[in-house]
């Protein structure tokens, strides 16, 4: 069998990842380019003889980058010693944007990478009268043109079988100016590329940061030889391209320029209205937080009672021991502590991915830019952000879709700071234990103080962008040029595909990490080397004699912990933590929450010696009647219960996000910057807070 | 007499070509300094070049080309971003005001 490497080519929204899914169906997967974080999409399927491997590169308007997504297409194309480089090309167009679609098609062919090309959406073009004179089209490209339609797979046969052809040699369809042969010239002779057009593509990028970098340094000489600038060579370049293209497809397209797309431009009279949109919008986000809230609640609960049943029937079935222990409160909970994110994550992806398909999600970008832009962000910051209240894990992988490289980093950094639902578990029992239940001008000032402590996170979001505006530089410069594509009904297949990828990889990648800090967790609770750990019982049935069997078992338990290692931890950290009102009891709870925050009830239930038990009416009353041995005031007054909530609001204690903002960033510095800055923020701040407050 | 009846004419002659030339140059300035952002909502124009300085290339590659003729459809509030239709495309297109300004127009309507 014959394997051929293909990449799908177009810009957005021409149906480029239905196509991809249409030909590749279940066989494709989402992995990272490597050294940038651009989403990178592969397949493959089996066409006759030949084994095809697909690329669906993101969306690009033209070949010179001017985002991370389009210095993929650039990298991928132009450099032929890349993994990727396809042996063929498929350039997609949408017949609205026919001259955009071959306008890139003709700079792919004039790299001398061959092209098919194909006209999608054809049905919808039909509708509207329109029509493409396929014959002449097929001439002008030299190649072959396929109309496919591929939200019903019409036409997918046919680009199947015509991924055979191979077209010939062309000549380029922009002839560079004569004034520019020498510099060319040079640039042949330095770079050793044999090919007219891509050695004035790399005259004409400003940041040589792909394959080109090495050669940089020569490339500047040239052009300041020449006295070049390389935007204006972009924009030259453009603008002949276009106007030989306006007389080129003058007698290929007839469009007979119907008024077309009422329903999309009435819906946008709503939809973007300078009130009813924003209204629509916040409406819209209030339901996507009740179902995040109230939706998952009955999976998440089937899931706890089912990963509750799987460790207690394996403790029953294992004989006691280390083993059983390791298996039932490491692994079992561990992976269950994952798996309950799982109907969260799905739920807010599937909203997601519908405002993606319907078109809705680019009248998002357009509403919030205003709002966002004085922090430092763009429009597209307001899906992370948005997501984060839900979970920062997946909130951080919608960050994506952000072009501008600063704006994205941003993005990422902050969106941590958003209230996400592990928090809500603590906030819950401390606001419980440190609040009165008293009512302020009519409102229950326990609910308001939780409303707070979520405005607090996104003041905390909205402030550290703002800060990293001054701070960080970008390769590119921000704008925001946006298409607003025509309202579709969304296919339901391509939102099935996304929210199983999406959280797919959240279960394996965060899973892994999660995983691995429980057994920790568990091996550095259950073992220790002291003599009160070992002979736990002996000393404990010694010290208090004439105890019920109930209340001595409890008090071992107790004991073990706080001279297992995680207690001795604990106790080690406790000079650290006592100006911030925490008590070694409390210090382990705050460790065990750096592998992800909602284990600080749990953790404190096991230190008050109650077992890992999920009763929080009795947690909290446990947590109420605890006296902190130093200062001889309860554990949770107001001073420490006030600096315990900012220090969860501001603190990063997610291992899950950790990994994720490594795998996104590509970048061992800003995933510590991030680390070191929020907990050292959340320090201070519950430092004063308690302060002050004491 | 004569002599003076020529001077006058002359003069008024001048004055009159001072003016229109003056109003014409004048409107000529308003016209090129016209850019997308100076326009109402409904509003139609046609591209006829950029400020001097660097145009971001997406610019260019949506379609907002010398010769084009859109129709403002949306704008927000506080400098917002505006929303274009280019004739003959069903996609609109997003600008902030910062990239709006960019765009020399001449109003149609």
């Amino acid at each position: 069998m014959t394997e051929t490497k293909i990449a799908l080519v177009g810009n957005p929204n021409v149906g480029k990842s239905t196509l991809f899914n249409k030909l590749t169906g279940l066989r494709q997967k989402t992995g990272n380019y490597p050294g940038i974080t651009v989403e990178k999409k592969t397949g493959n399927f089996i066409d006759g003889t030949t084994k095809y491997h697909v690329i669906d590169l993101p969306g690009a308007y033209g070949i010179h980058p001017s985002s991370l997504d389009e210095q993929v297409v650039y990298e991928v194309l132009t450099n032929r010693a890349n993994p990727n480089h396809p042996e063929l090309a498929v350039v997609i167009g949408d017949p609205f944007n026919l001259k955009r679609a071959v306008f890139l098609y003709q700079q792919i062919r004039d790299m001398g990478v061959p092209a098919i090309f194909v006209v999608n959406m054809a049905d919808e073009a039909e509708r509207a009268g329109l029509s493409i004179d396929i014959g002449k089209l097929e001439n002008l490209l030299a190649t072959k043109v396929i109309v496919t339609d591929a939200r019903s797979g019409k036409g997918v046969d046919a680009l199947k079988a015509a991924l055979s052809f191979k077209p010939g040699g062309t000549a380029p369809s922009f002839g560079i100016p004569d004034e520019y042969h020498g510099a060319i010239q040079q640039v042949k002779g330095q770079t050793g590329v044999e090919n007219d057009y891509l050695a004035w593509l790399a005259l004409s990028q400003k940041h040589q940061t792909t394959h080109e970098a090495n050669g940089a340094h020569a490339l500047e000489a040239i052009r300041n030889e020449h006295g070049l600038n390389p935007h204006r060579l972009q924009i030259q370049e453009t603008m002949a391209r276009h106007a030989k293209l306006d007389n080129d497809l003058l007698h290929v397209v007839k469009d007979p320029a119907k008024k077309r797309e009422h329903f999309t431009q009435r819906l946008d009279q709503l939809l973007i209205h300078a009130v009813w949109g924003y209204v629509i919008f916040f409406g819209l986000l209030l339901l996507i937080f009740q179902a995040i809230y109230t939706w998952s609640g009955p999976f998440m609960d089937a899931i706890d009672n089912g990963f509750a049943w799987l460790a207690s029937t394996t403790a029953n079935w294992l004989p006691p021991g280390p083993i059983n222990g390791l298996l039932t409160d490491g692994i079992i909970a561990g992976i269950g502590g994952i798996v309950i994110f799982i109907p969260q994550i799905a739920i807010l992806f599937i909203f997601i991915s519908l405002m993606e398909e319907s078109g809705y999600m680019s009248r998002v970008v357009y509403l919030m830019d205003r709002w966002l832009k004085p922090f430092g962000l763009s429009g597209k910051s307001a899906v992370p952000l948005m997501s984060g209240a839900a979970c920062a894990i997946p909130a951080v992988m919608s960050a994506r879709t952000i072009e501008n490289d600063k704006e994205r980093l941003i993005t990422i950094l902050v969106t941590p700071f958003m209230t996400c639902s592990a928090r809500l578990p603590i906030y819950i029992v401390i606001i419980g234990l440190v609040i009165p239940q008293e009512r302020v001008l009519g409102l229950d000032l326990q609910g308001l103080v939780l409303f707070g402590m979520y405005v607090l996170g996104l003041l905390a979001a909205l402030g550290s962008a703002w800060l990293l505006k001054w701070w960080l530089k970008s390769n590119y410069k921000s704008f925001l040029i946006l298409e607003m594509p025509t309202y579709r009904f969304p296919v339901l297949r391509n939102v099935a595909l996304n929210v199983w990828d999406k959280t797919m990889g959240f279960v394996v990648g965060a899973g892994k990490i999660i995983l691995a800090i429980s057994i920790v967790l568990w091996v550095l609770g259950s073992f220790g080397v002291s003599d009160r750990f070992t002979n736990a019982e002996q000393v404990v049935q010694q010290e208090n004699p004439g105890m019920s069997a109930e209340d001595l078992e409890n008090e071992v338990q107790s004991q073990k912990l706080e001279y297992s290692f995680l207690g001795t931890l604990g106790r080690f950290i406790e000079p650290a933590i006592a100006p911030l009102g925490y008590d070694w009891k409390m210090g382990i709870g705050l460790i065990a929450s750096f592998a992800a925050r909602e284990v600080f009830v749990s953790t404190m239930a096991t230190v008050y010696s109650l077992g890992g038990t999920d009763d929080e009416l009795t947690i909290r009353e446990r947590m109420a009647s605890e006296i902190n041995p130093h200062t001889g005031k309860p554990s949770y007054n107001f001073a420490s219960g006030i600096s315990l909530l900012l220090f969860y609001a501001f603190a990063m204690q997610c291992m899950s996000t950790i990994a994720i903002v490594r795998k996104e960033t590509n970048s061992w510095k800003w995933t510590i910057i991030q680390l070191a800055f929020m907990t050292g923020f959340a320090y201070l701040a519950a430092l004063v807070a308690y302060q002050l407050l004491k | 007499m004569k002599n003076g009846g020529q001077i006058h004419r002359n003069l008024f002659r001048f004055i009159v070509n001072y003016y229109i030339w003056g109003l014409f140059i004048a409107m000529h300035t308003i016209v090129q300094d016209k850019t997308i952002s100076h326009l109402r909502k409904g509003e139609k124009a046609t591209i006829v070049g950029y400020i001097p300085g660097e145009v971001p290339l997406k610019i260019y590659e949506m379609g907002l080309l010398p010769g084009v003729i859109f129709t403002m459809k949306q704008r927000l509030p506080l400098s917002g971003p505006v929303c274009l239709h280019i004739h003959g495309n069903p996609n609109g297109v997003a600008l902030r005001r910062t990239e709006a300004d960019l765009i020399l127009i001449e109003p149609l309507s």
